[in-house]
């Protein structure tokens, strides 16, 4: 199943190079700035096939392949991560557009969906608030209608990418009194006066160069059409469906969910392959039952990743099918990172205390994993989605 | 601080734990942020955990305050790590000599070395770990005649120490660190416990000043030493757990606290009954020591410490994920935690105890 044709796999295994030679040399550096190094343009540069890309516009876009789009992403993200994971934060899109696509009318679509894919630009997506993460309904930015605007008011946490997107999209309640069929979203441009970067960067356990801001939204007024499944006059009906600010924002997750596994296994699979480098450079040194210990325990993990791939590989192949992905999008995004930490966890083991040396990037691995199991929807909420999949809306949530 | 089979009610583990908790609370939990982020531990600190007479034991006639029990030891440095693991750490890392001497030397060689270990902290560095969770009956490290030979991993304080104690795989011994033969590299960062200055020290044919057969005093002591780490990965877990569940209590979703949805809840009790089951396999294997039996003891040590440091580990990653985004970031300590399991534990963590199991 995750056999790649010639193509693929060529253009893979270019991206995998590139990143093995010109982004991991980079990624203490990025770790320690908590930022991308400042000619992390140059460094993409480099990369000898076209990859995504919102800062060039002039260059060739990314080649199409038989097996769709959303499998070549897997695919190449995970080549990406292979050298390291801090190159995603400066080459990724975002999924601010995703919402568009999915809860925008047919212009907005055109004027905030297309332009991210076709041409490049970040699409930031605002949902979380200092109280609430997982339950969605907590929403207490609020967006006020004044004559042809949306005031917006209200703070945002966790936001990648907030402080210097092409536009955030922000969630925010128009009725309090409504619940989750209240909350709506709004596209807010970089620069609109009322948008404040509260806080450029976090201060985080891993992926420390990834910008996650806080955003304050201080009377951010934005004209109508900003809201998504409205043009200037009102709402749009959309195919039929008008859909709300909570059914849009977990939609443009769900698809990217597979993604995150992808990132996931980009690094854990860098964390294995480097462990067995030194290991096999140390083989001498082992006992025989040592090293038919380690040469066990680095096949078992090897199988262990290979199967991790296979789910999301089979979530985003339903998507370029064409098929619904949700509970296999959610089972992508539970079955892999749980599995990657260990996986980079009993690379250091294997290693002993020179496993967790700055030396190495296995600590550095090790730290940036454990993210990909809580954002875009935590271990536990993906078990909610799965769990309602299989024994209906009366699952317990927790 | 409530602690699951918290059975030994002994007053002597009553007394030492009642003092290594209040320490903690009052003077290690305060400082732990900045000792993780700083890789320095404050004088005072360091002062007063010496001055306690629980990290370098050392018996009333060698000049010191007494040495109590290996399981009320267990016990204490637990309730230390509770506070703040990294500087428990180095506090009784630097004392390990003490234990050490104290078990496998002659009535003159502790009356040589224990009276300058109780008079200043740190002066005696114990150089023990070695590669990929070897157990020292397989270290390479060896004393022979013609001197001591051997790398060594995640010495604490080697590079201010005036001596160095080496343990090698046939005994230990001693040596002046400015002997030729002896390379003490800098203290090389890490995932965390920086503030323990964790160093590689290189040994070619060095020339002992003592030196301490396989006796089975010294393997009571190098198990001794040995289950600390057991003691520093279970405080964590322990700590960690407890903020996760205070965090759980007050954090609103659904509707409820997050602490009544099972997914939740239940994280927390596994994390809870393994720390329980590892803290019994602490205290056995102390007992063990306490009653000068060797036999099977250094098997019995590694699976300890394997099962204590896979237990935070666990725990440690299930705290982070209770807290969700918050528990990734530094404003909360449960990060500082999950860095530390991971690292006590790759100092001793055998891999033929266990093979790899993916999480589904």
């Amino acid at each position: 199943m995750t056999t790649m044709s010639k193509p693929l796999a060529d253009y893979v295994e270019a991206v995998r190079e590139w990143s093995v030679e010109h982004v991991r040399p980079r990624a203490r550096e990025a770790d320690t700035l908590h930022g991308p190094p400042a000619d992390w343009p140059q460094v993409l540069d480099k990369c000898p096939v076209p990859i995504k890309r919102h800062d060039r516009r002039d260059l060739a876009p990314v080649p199409r392949f038989e097996e769709g789009s959303w499998v070549r992403e897997l695919a190449s993200t995970e080549a990406i991560c292979f050298g390291d994971i801090w190159v995603e934060d400066v080459i990724g899109s975002g999924i601010g557009h995703l919402t568009v696509q999915l809860m925008g009318t047919p212009d907005q679509a055109e004027r905030w969906y297309r332009p991210i894919v076709e041409v490049g630009g970040q699409a930031a997506f605002a949902l979380t608030e200092p109280h609430f993460g997982s339950d969605t309904t907590m929403v207490a930015t609020t967006a006020t209608r004044d004559g042809d605007t949306w005031v917006l008011n209200g703070s945002k946490m966790y936001c990648s990418m907030g402080g210097h997107a092409t536009f955030t999209v922000v969630f925010a309640t128009v009725d309090k009194s409504l619940g989750a069929p209240g909350i709506a979203a709004f596209v807010v441009p970089r620069g609109t006066p009322g948008l404040i970067i509260a806080k450029a960067n976090e201060d985080k356990l891993g992926i420390r160069s990834w910008q996650t801001c806080e955003l304050l939204f201080q009377n951010c007024a934005i004209p109508l059409d900003h809201r998504l499944g409205w043009d200037a006059s009102g709402p749009v009906e959309t195919k039929g469906t008008t859909r709300t600010g909570q059914g849009g924002a977990l939609g443009a997750l769900s698809e990217n969910r597979p993604n995150i596994a992808a990132m996931g296994l980009g690094i854990a699979s860098a964390a294995l392959d480097q462990a067995t480098t030194i290991l096999k450079e140390q083989q001498a040194s082992f006992s025989v039952r040592r090293w038919a210990a380690i040469t066990d325990d680095i096949e078992r993990m090897q199988a262990a990743l290979d199967r991790t791939r296979r789910v999301a590989w089979g979530a985003q192949l339903m998507l370029d099918r064409g098929l619904l992905n949700r509970t296999e999008a959610s089972a992508a995004k539970a079955y892999g990172p749980p599995t990657f930490e260990r996986v980079i966890r009993r690379s250091m083991m294997l290693l002993g205390p020179d496993g967790t040396s700055e030396e190495l990037l296995l600590e550095k691995w090790y730290r940036d994993v454990k993210i990909l199991d809580i954002f875009e929807g935590s271990a536990q909420v993906q078990r909610i989605v799965i769990a309602r999949s299989l024994l209906g809306p009366g699952a317990a949530k927790g | 601080m409530t602690l699951m089979f918290d059975i030994d009610r002994s007053d002597e583990t009553v007394a030492v734990t009642g003092l290594a908790r209040s320490l903690a609370s009052d003077l290690l939990d305060p400082a732990g942020r900045d000792a993780d982020r700083l890789a320095i531990i404050p004088p005072a600190i360091a002062s007063a955990l010496f001055q306690s007479g629980l990290t370098a034991p050392v018996h009333e006639r060698h000049g010191g305050g007494g040495v109590p029990s290996v399981a009320a030891h267990v016990a204490a440095v637990e309730a230390l790590a509770h506070g703040d693991a990294a500087i428990t750490a180095h506090a009784v890392w630097s004392g390990a000599a003490a234990l050490l001497i104290g078990h496998a030397g002659t009535e003159s060689q502790q009356a040589r070395w224990l009276p300058e270990i109780a008079g200043t902290a740190g002066t005696v560095a114990t150089a023990l770990y070695e590669k990929y969770g070897a157990s020292p009956s397989e270290f390479d490290t060896l004393v022979m005649i013609g001197g001591v030979t051997g790398r060594k991993l995640a010495v604490c304080g080697a590079s201010t120490a005036s001596h160095l104690l080496v343990i090698g795989g046939n005994g230990a011994a001693i040596v002046d660190p400015n002997t030729e033969g002896v390379h003490i590299e800098e203290p090389a960062g890490r995932l965390a416990l920086d503030a323990a200055a964790l160093s590689q020290v290189q040994f070619r044919a060095v020339e002992p000043l003592d030196v301490f057969g396989p006796t089975d005093g010294f393997t009571l002591g190098v198990s001794h030493v040995r289950l600390l780490t057991a003691a520093l990965a279970l405080g964590t877990a322990q700590r960690s757990i407890e903020y996760a569940a205070a965090y759980a209590n007050e954090r609103i979703a659904f509707g409820k606290p997050i602490a009544s949805f099972q997914g939740v809840s239940f994280m927390l009790a596994e994390a809870a009954l393994r720390i329980g089951a590892a803290r019994l396999e602490m205290i056995d294997v102390a007992w063990q020591i306490d009653a000068g039996d060797s036999d099977g003891l250094e098997q019995a040590t590694t699976r300890a410490v394997h099962y204590a440091c896979g237990t935070a580990m666990t725990a440690t990653r299930d705290s982070v994920q209770v807290l969700g985004g918050h528990g990734f970031i530094t404003d909360h300590p449960v990060e500082r935690w999950y860095r530390v399991a991971a690292t006590l534990a790759a100092l001793d963590y055998d891999p033929l105890l266990s093979a790899f199991e993916p999480a589904l």
